[in-house]
């Protein structure tokens, strides 16, 4: 039979780990300490019910000392060896029916060890609640302890705490308030300062009963800053407030929420809990049922934390449903604002896009229309590149006809929702719409124009485009340039050939030499335009052919579509030409 | 617009329906962008993400330019974050000989000691290097080199690019396929029909296969059989691996063949990819012999550069069957001529003998 060896463990080591890397600032050891506190607070009111005159008090020696102090069940010298001693053994794992009980906050048994952080002693005082010894523990940060009945102490357990150098600014009574209300607030226990009455922890239980300015006022004391409106949240799995930013922002944002577990801080970040579109709000709300990881610093990801979130998205989605009845021109206020935000919850949440995008802002030519001006505008395009929407924009509007621009985040997608199911008539702009808003040369004029084509397409003819007259407005458009697919892959061919090298490099040619009839792209040159009219009379070769490139290179650019290696230099030589024309030689 | 509007596109194209045209255009304006922005990961993830939709839901003969882009990108900056991308992207690369006659086939085997030599840099397994080489030797002819490939593969439990075990034992099947071996193909394609293996592929790609070979051979029940559990495994509105099903069709339900192949006709027309326009012309030429032998006229959409488009519609189908029987030995020609071998046009010859042993026969 084999030999049973125990692990070594440097226990020193492990509360070097335990203290200064598992936590993310020493911070956190007032957390810890309210958190003993509270859980032994809830202790003794489970072993004596009725007892309610649980409260927490901190004394505080300016840069010296501190004082922690609860009268909770306290510990007697068993629990002292068991929990206090032993990493990993916390007196609040045991099961009630197989669960840890929704109120105690601690679970893991090391969150007294982070006091170490900021002192280099600890020491405990503790009485049972019940009757018996009292005793004081010492641990020292070698993993040494000492034990020693004590005769005068009350029921309950304190905390002494003597700062270490460089952490003498968590001994100050401004800090360890500021802490308190940060991570504390919403415990239910009363926690004060030596020989002050007013409580430090104080807010309202239940949100649902409070009002809205009431709501607002809390928000702005909290986060110092004014909100457009609050979101009670009152849920299986949370309580609290959903406060509306009076100012647009970005996902990128960190919102700075305050998101409590069982009354105790646990994060500020809201990118585990609340559902993406969420980065217009800002929450203080409390959870008693989801999970902590194991630096008590954001949830566990298991289905208790996904109901959570349903159930947020569903309470913010039914309060906007219930204000758009209400107070309409407060929802309109808010999409004004939000409107980003909004959009990419409509996209997935079906009843939410039914309730705003009658409200939902869109780019056209016509300027910005709101969903419901779109349901009854009729006929219209929309185009999913922002470059070339502001390339047709102006033919659209010169002629009366409506472009979408659907280039931004969210857009694509719920026109497309609008359109199906509202049965618009509207469709995407593709090389062949553009027929609709163009109309062709006469013949007389072709023929007029036979030298400018010409020229055009012997300068052209190298990109793989031909020129071709047309009639569109605005007239000072002077060229629009279009491709159909195909040209477009054999673009992304020839571009992709500049870059590479070796086999792709002969790959790609062999994929260009192999296409016999090589299909053009158009750039339209519009009759309208005094510019083209006066090519049209030009009769310098020379000259067509240069302001043909250049026609073509500004073409591209409007459209938003990258150049390739030889266009700009192509137009670089066109403009030279065009100099040298201009510097005396008559047309 | 900063780095987190890439982030807002991708979001944006991830949530569009696979294939759709909207997808496609997103996915073109986010490279684009990410060019402009020259913001490397975004030019890398948005080309590899064009690429994979184009060769899982679009067209597989116009990924060539991306990975060529990619590859020149990957070269300046080899993290490790890109590499997987960069390796399936070089795999897809190697199926551009499948799918495109016009490049050479020196160039194949430049490109595939690039593969190759990617894999032993990295010290990762050369399975799918070997088992795309013996497909496509196959497929030449070079039976010999293809067995090897196919033996040094089998040697290889894992792979890079398709490792999951459906797509090992698929491989195994589609050599099978390839080489017409039918008792090997049902032996091995077994652990995917009856559901012990699967993937996002499996069984569907197997049915393909296993379909086509009980066609070839006129086996009604096996094909009924097939027909109907790829059916299921495609579901409603799907064009993709619908070429068997239309050859199926022909003899069994002429109605259901028409509207599928108007479908597949619609993705697959403009398509570079010249294999997939092989399967459906080869498919389409089955179905038209089976309704001229039916008589009457046949209305459906074509393209307007179809070379027997007409503005009405109707079609006499034997003209359609020759159109179609024409342009599938067009592109069959083109393969074999390249290849040195007549693999393609050995397949229009078992689609006729499949066809002629399956007529006259009750479908039901």
């Amino acid at each position: 039979m084999s030999e049973a060896f125990h692990f070594q463990v440097n226990l020193g080591g492990m509360l070097d780990v335990l203290s200064n890397h598992l936590y993310k600032s020493p911070d956190v050891f007032l957390r810890e300490l309210l958190q003993n506190g509270v859980d032994a607070i809830t202790l003794r009111q489970r072993e004596q019910p009725g007892w309610a005159k649980g409260q927490i008090t901190i004394h505080v020696t300016p840069g010296k000392r501190m004082v922690f102090r609860d009268n909770g069940a306290g510990l007697s010298q068993e629990g002292i060896h068991r929990f206090l001693a032993v990493i990993g053994q916390s007196s609040k794992t045991e099961l009630v029916n197989g669960k840890i009980p929704e109120d105690y906050i601690g679970r893991f048994g090391i969150g007294l060890l982070s006091c170490f952080m900021v002192s280099d002693t600890i020491v405990v005082h503790t009485r049972p609640a019940g009757g018996g010894q009292a005793h004081v523990w010492t641990g020292l940060p070698d993993g040494t302890y000492t034990l020693d009945p004590l005769e005068e102490c009350p029921e309950g357990t304190a905390v002494i705490l003597t700062a270490k150098p460089g952490a003498e600014g968590y001994f100050q009574e401004e800090r360890v308030a500021e802490l308190v209300r940060y991570y504390g607030l919403a415990l239910p226990v009363p926690i004060y300062l030596a020989g002050n009455p007013e409580r430090l922890n104080n807010i309202p239980t239940d949100f649902s009963m409070v009002s809205r300015s009431q709501l607002l006022a809390f928000g702005q004391w909290l986060f110092d800053e004014e909100f457009l409106d609050a979101i009670p949240i009152h849920t299986p799995h949370l309580r609290g407030v959903a406060y509306i930013l009076s100012y647009a922002t970005d996902r990128s944002v960190k919102s700075g929420h305050r998101i409590y577990l069982k009354q105790m801080l646990l994060t500020e970040n809201g990118d585990t809990l609340l559902p993406p579109w969420a980065f217009f709000l800002r929450c203080f709300l409390n959870t008693n049922s989801l999970r902590p990881t194991a630096s008590r610093e954001d949830f566990y990801e298991d289905q208790e934390l996904d109901a959570a979130r349903q159930e947020f998205s569903e309470a913010v989605r039914l309060y906007l449903t219930r204000l758009s009845q209400s107070s309409p021109d407060r929802l309109e206020r808010l999409v004004a604002v939000h409107s980003q935000a909004i959009k990419a919850m409509a996209i997935w949440d079906q009843e939410l896009f039914d309730l705003f995008i009658d409200y939902l802002p869109f780019e056209t030519s016509e300027g910005t229309m709101t969903g419901r001006a779109l349901k009854s505008v009729g006929e219209a395009f929309w185009v999913g590149s922002v470059p070339k929407f502001k390339q047709l924009k102006p033919i659209f509007m010169a002629q009366g006809r409506l472009l979408i621009c659907t280039g931004y985040a969210s857009d694509q997608e719920l026109i497309s929702a609008l359109t199906r199911r509202c049965r618009l008539p509207i469709e995407p702009l593709r090389e062949d719409s553009l027929f609709e808003v163009m109309d062709d040369a006469t013949y007389i004029e072709e023929q007029q124009a036979a030298l400018l084509l010409r020229q055009a397409n012997l300068a052209l003819g190298e990109f793989d485009c031909q020129a071709q007259l047309r009639r569109f407005l605005p007239a000072s458009l002077p060229s629009l340039y279009a491709m159909s697919d195909e040209v477009q892959f054999l673009r992304q061919v020839q571009s992709a050939q500049d870059i590479s090298s070796g086999i792709f490099s002969d790959a790609l040619s062999s994929l260009l030499s192999s296409v016999e009839e090589r299909p053009l792209a158009s750039l339209y040159l519009n009759l309208n335009s005094a510019l083209v009219q006066k090519l049209v009379q030009a009769r310098r070769p020379a000259t067509l052919y240069a302001m043909a490139q250049v026609l073509y290179v500004q073409a591209l650019l409007a459209g938003g579509h990258p150049l390739r290696g030889g266009e700009l230099a192509s137009m670089n030589e066109a403009l030279l030409v065009l100099l040298d024309g201009a510097a005396g030689q008559p047309d | 617009m900063g780095k987190d509007e890439l982030e807002l596109l991708f979001h944006r194209y991830a949530d569009l329906p696979k294939g759709s045209w909207e997808r496609l255009e997103a996915m073109r304006e986010a490279v684009r962008l990410a060019d402009q922005r020259r913001a490397r990961s975004w030019q890398l993830a948005n080309r590899y993400n064009l690429a994979y939709e184009l060769a899982m839901y679009n067209d597989l003969g116009q990924v060539l330019p991306l990975v060529s882009e990619y590859a020149a990108l990957y070269e300046e900056t080899p993290f490790a974050q890109y590499r997987q991308c960069y390796l399936y992207l070089l795999y897809l690369a190697l199926t551009q000989w499948e799918c495109l006659p016009q490049l050479p086939l020196d160039q194949r085997d430049r490109m595939a000691e690039q593969f190759r030599s990617a894999l032993l840099k990295y010290r990762l397994s050369l399975r799918d290097y070997h088992e795309r080489l013996c497909f496509q030797y196959v497929r030449e002819g070079r039976l010999g080199e293809a067995q090897a490939h196919f033996e040094a593969a089998a040697k290889l439990p894992n792979a890079t690019i398709h490792d999951c075990s459906a797509c090992l034992q698929h491989s195994l099947v589609y050599y099978a396929y390839l080489t017409d071996d039918w008792p090997e193909a049902i032996r091995q394609a077994r652990p995917i029909l009856d559901g012990t293996l699967t993937c996002d592929l499996h069984p569907r790609n197997t049915l393909f296969c296993m379909l086509e070979m009980a066609l070839d051979r006129g086996h009604w029940g096996q094909s009924r059989r097939f027909a109907r559990e790829l059916e299921v495994c495609l579901g409603q509105g799907e064009t993709d691996f619908v070429c068997p099903l239309i050859r199926w069709y022909a003899f069994s339900s002429p109605a259901s063949a028409l509207g599928l192949l108007e479908r597949r006709l619609d993705k697959v027309w403009a398509q570079w990819d010249q294999a997939q326009r092989f399967y459906l012309f080869r498919a389409a030429w089955i179905y038209c012999v089976q309704a001229d032998k039916r008589g009457g006229f046949l209305t459906l959409r074509l393209p307007e550069d179809f070379p027997l488009y007409r503005s009405d519609g109707r079609y006499a189908p034997g003209e359609l069957a020759m159109g179609f029987y024409g342009m599938a030995l067009d592109i069959g020609l083109k393969f074999d001529t390249r290849n040195g071998s007549p693999w393609h046009q050995t397949l229009l010859q078992r689609a006729r003998e499949g066809m002629e042993r399956m007529e006259g026969r009750d479908p039901f």
